[in-house]
């Protein structure tokens, strides 16, 4: 375990990227990005982090979604099946446009990511959120040694 | 048929002559009835064997005409010849056979006398008059023939003469005015009868033309009706030309109908509806305005009776495949120029009467104004639309912005990004409460153009008023209280139900209520009500807040407005709560309006149709 729990910030937004580099940094967690569905699931490889904030609105409209499948795929085969446990936190500004409201209980089967959140983002749900996560995930498996 | 039955009778031929048949058959059965009376009598004062003989002749005769009619009828096309001389031969045996009964029943004292001047009277009736007077002139004769051969001499069984017969009036110049004066009464009473008998007929003419009149004239009506209502249509255009394409061809009973409007650019008239014809034939190309059109274009109804041969047409081939035979074509004559032509294709040669012409001609002109008129308001909806997608892109493409502008905020205001002075602490607390009044116009905006453009489905399932009206009151008691206004609820014991989401409902009730306790201030209170009034669903919101002046209460439905004192009371506000409300009522077929007195308060009154 690293001495402080990485986040992959993935979203197309360097604003929205550098304000939770920012924050997040400032509340003691390691922050990386990526731009894309690509970038992002080649970082996932590389860095193994210990959370994902997942925008669901990139260059395409579904771009976060197809990111959360290839994390979460049931295929045995999955070259992410190992990647599969990382909590994943879905930002989600499409409602409004799409007229669609997401929930964890409602969306959970078929979107499988941890928690919802809806745009704009406040800080401290966010912070709160990742807390409850990477706690419940700790109870989960607890790291070696 | 008028021709070949013209100076003979006057109605329809086969009923006519069924008729008479019938008659006949009356008459011959009281011959025979008195023929087998008279043969009981000691003296019958007439031959009963002869007129029994005459009357088994004639009733043998009648059978004939009535089994050769009977097969006339069965055949599905008439022999109109046959029909006339069958009712020739039965005029001509009438008299016969009358000659012979009054003959045997006594001559020019027979009873049958009278029978025979009402008879030739009556003739006038359903024969056409140059027949009449023939047929009465003949009975008048052997009348006439009768009394001067003074056959017979005292009648067959004696008795005294009805006519003024020769041995009674030895003068034979007063028998003969006198004879004049009953053949001058008999066509006086003949052409009377005649004269009514035409009116009657002329009247009953008209009466059954109505039935058959009557449907056309109402499709033509309903026809004219749907043209003018092209633009009131959220149909569009096509479905409607489309309807008016297959009622003018039913009216007309012609084989096709197009509407063909005129492409400036082009100088082509494009289809844009058509009914009748096959594809092959609508798509054998452009047609060209100033060739088959040419007299069309300059605002003139224009026939073409033989379009495979007829050399301006430009598509003959085409046409004589299809089947086609004439092209009726009218000018859409539009407020400044011909805009189409409306054309009636027929399958055989075929003449428009003069009415037909008129009607589609106004036809043709009303639809060229209904059709500009829709064009016009279609192209006014498009810019709409474009405004509304417009204004939907640009509150998303400010929303990413300030979305960011309000995170970095957040992080400077948290000290994330290093330590800030109280000073600077203060000025993004006012920053970020401009930005989210800005981001609260946006969301609002986005409300507002959604509801616009989004598919609502057409059935929704009743929801209860009662019930969500309780349910918001709960949600804004709160509110309420602390801002201290009361907020009251009036409820009846029934339970009124709308058909409508509960989006809907919750954004009408949100947004009233919220709008309400926004411009009341502290101590002031805010009623709910909802009761049935003048047979709808009447949902009631007052307020004893700052109202509206009484020339502003049109414009508060109206995006963006805000009154004076409502800015400085909240600058924050959008204007666009209550055109929502009206957006989503009007959507619901419900009514929304305002009343209202400066200080005092307003009162907001949703009305829904009351279905029970």
């Amino acid at each position: 375990m690293r001495d402080r729990p990485t986040i992959l910030v993935i979203d197309d937004d360097p604003d929205v990227v550098e304000l939770m580099r920012i924050a997040l940094e400032a509340n003691g967690y390691a922050v990386c990005s990526a731009s894309n569905a690509t970038e992002g699931l080649r970082a996932v490889k590389e860095i193994r982090p210990d959370l994902i904030i997942l925008d669901v609105m990139m260059d395409t409209t579904t771009e976060g979604f197809q990111v959360s499948y290839q994390l979460r795929s049931p295929d045995p085969n999955s070259p992410y099946g190992e990647f599969s446990a990382i909590p994943i936190i879905m930002l989600t500004g499409i409602s409004q446009k799409m007229q669609m409201r997401f929930s964890v209980q409602k969306d959970g089967d078929y979107l499988p990511v941890d928690e919802f959140m809806e745009k704009p983002i406040r800080l401290d749900p966010l912070l709160e959120m990742i807390r409850k996560l990477l706690q419940r995930r700790n109870e989960k498996a607890p790291p070696p040694g | 048929m008028k021709p070949l039955f013209h100076g003979l009778i006057r109605g329809e031929p086969l009923s006519t002559l069924q008729w008479w048949i019938g008659l006949r058959w009356g008459l011959l059965g009281a011959a025979l009835l008195t023929a087998l009376w008279g043969s009981r009598l000691p003296d019958p004062g007439f031959p009963t064997a002869g007129v029994l003989g005459a009357g088994l002749a004639g009733a043998l005769l009648n059978a004939g005409f009535h089994f050769r009619l009977a097969i006339i009828r069965r055949k599905t096309a008439p022999d109109m010849p046959e029909i006339v001389w069958l009712t020739r031969i039965f005029l001509a045996t009438e008299p016969l056979l009358m000659g012979v009964l009054f003959h045997l029943t006594g001559g020019a004292v027979s009873p049958l006398l009278l029978y025979a001047v009402l008879h030739a009277t009556l003739a006038g009736g359903p024969l056409e008059l140059r027949s009449a007077l023939l047929y009465a002139g003949s009975v008048v004769a052997g009348l006439v023939g009768a009394v001067f051969w003074e056959w017979p001499p005292q009648g067959p069984g004696g008795g005294e003469p009805l006519l003024p017969v020769a041995g009674v009036h030895p003068n034979p110049w007063g028998i003969g005015w006198r004879l004049v004066l009953f053949a001058a009464v008999v066509s006086a009473c003949l052409l009377w009868v005649s004269s009514l008998f035409r009116h009657l007929r002329e009247n009953r003419r008209q009466l059954s033309g109505l039935p058959r009149s009557l449907p056309p004239a109402k499709g033509k009506l309903e026809l004219l009706h749907e043209v003018a209502n092209i633009t009131s249509s959220t149909l569009g255009l096509k479905p409607r030309l489309d309807f008016i394409c297959g009622s003018v061809r039913e009216l007309m009973g012609v084989k096709g109908v197009t509407v063909r409007l005129l492409n400036d650019r082009t100088g082509k008239l494009e289809l844009m509806s058509s009914c009748g014809l096959s594809p092959e034939y609508l798509n054998k190309g452009p047609v060209d305005a100033d060739k088959s059109l040419a007299g069309v274009l300059k605002g003139e109804p224009q026939f073409v009776a033989d379009a495979p041969h007829d050399p301006s047409a430009q598509y003959p081939q085409e046409a004589a495949r299809e089947g086609i035979v004439s092209i009726l074509s009218f000018p859409l004559q539009g407020r400044r120029k011909v805009i189409g032509a409306l054309r009636l294709y027929t399958a055989a040669k075929r003449e428009f009467t003069a009415e037909e012409m008129d009607f589609l001609s106004s036809l043709a002109g009303q639809g060229a104004i209904y059709i500009e008129n829709a064009r016009i308001y279609d192209a006014l909806k498009k810019q709409d639309e474009a405004k509304n997608e417009f204004i939907l892109m640009m509150t998303h493409e400010l929303k990413g912005p300030l979305m960011a502008v309000q995170g970095f905020m957040e992080v400077m205001q948290k000290g994330y990004a290093g330590t800030v002075s109280e000073k600077q602490m203060e000025l993004l607390g006012r920053v970020q409460k401009r930005i989210e009044a800005v981001m609260g116009v946006s969301a609002e905006l986005l409300d507002l153009y959604q509801w616009q453009t989004r598919d609502r489905e057409a059935k929704v399932a009743p929801i209860s008023l009662t019930r969500q009206l309780e349910k918001a009151l709960d949600l804004y008691g709160v509110v309420a209280q602390e801002k201290g206004v009361s907020l009251k609820l009036e409820l009846t014991r029934e339970d009124f139900q709308i058909p409508a989401t509960e989006e809907e409902v919750e954004k009408i009730l949100g947004n009233l209520i919220t709008n309400a306790m926004k411009y009341t201030p502290a101590g002031g209170a805010v009623c709910v009500s909802l009761a049935r009034g003048a047979g709808r669903i009447q949902l009631r919101v007052k307020d004893t807040g700052i109202g509206v002046a009484a020339e502003d209460i049109p414009k508060v439905f109206q995006e963006f407005f805000r009154t004076r004192r409502a800015k400085r009371m909240d600058p924050d506000g959008s204007g666009l709560g209550l055109p929502l409300v009206k957006r989503i009522v009007d959507g619901l077929g419900g009514e929304i309006t305002m009343q209202s007195v400066e200080n005092q308060g307003s009162e907001v009154i949703v009305s829904f149709p009351w279905s029970a």
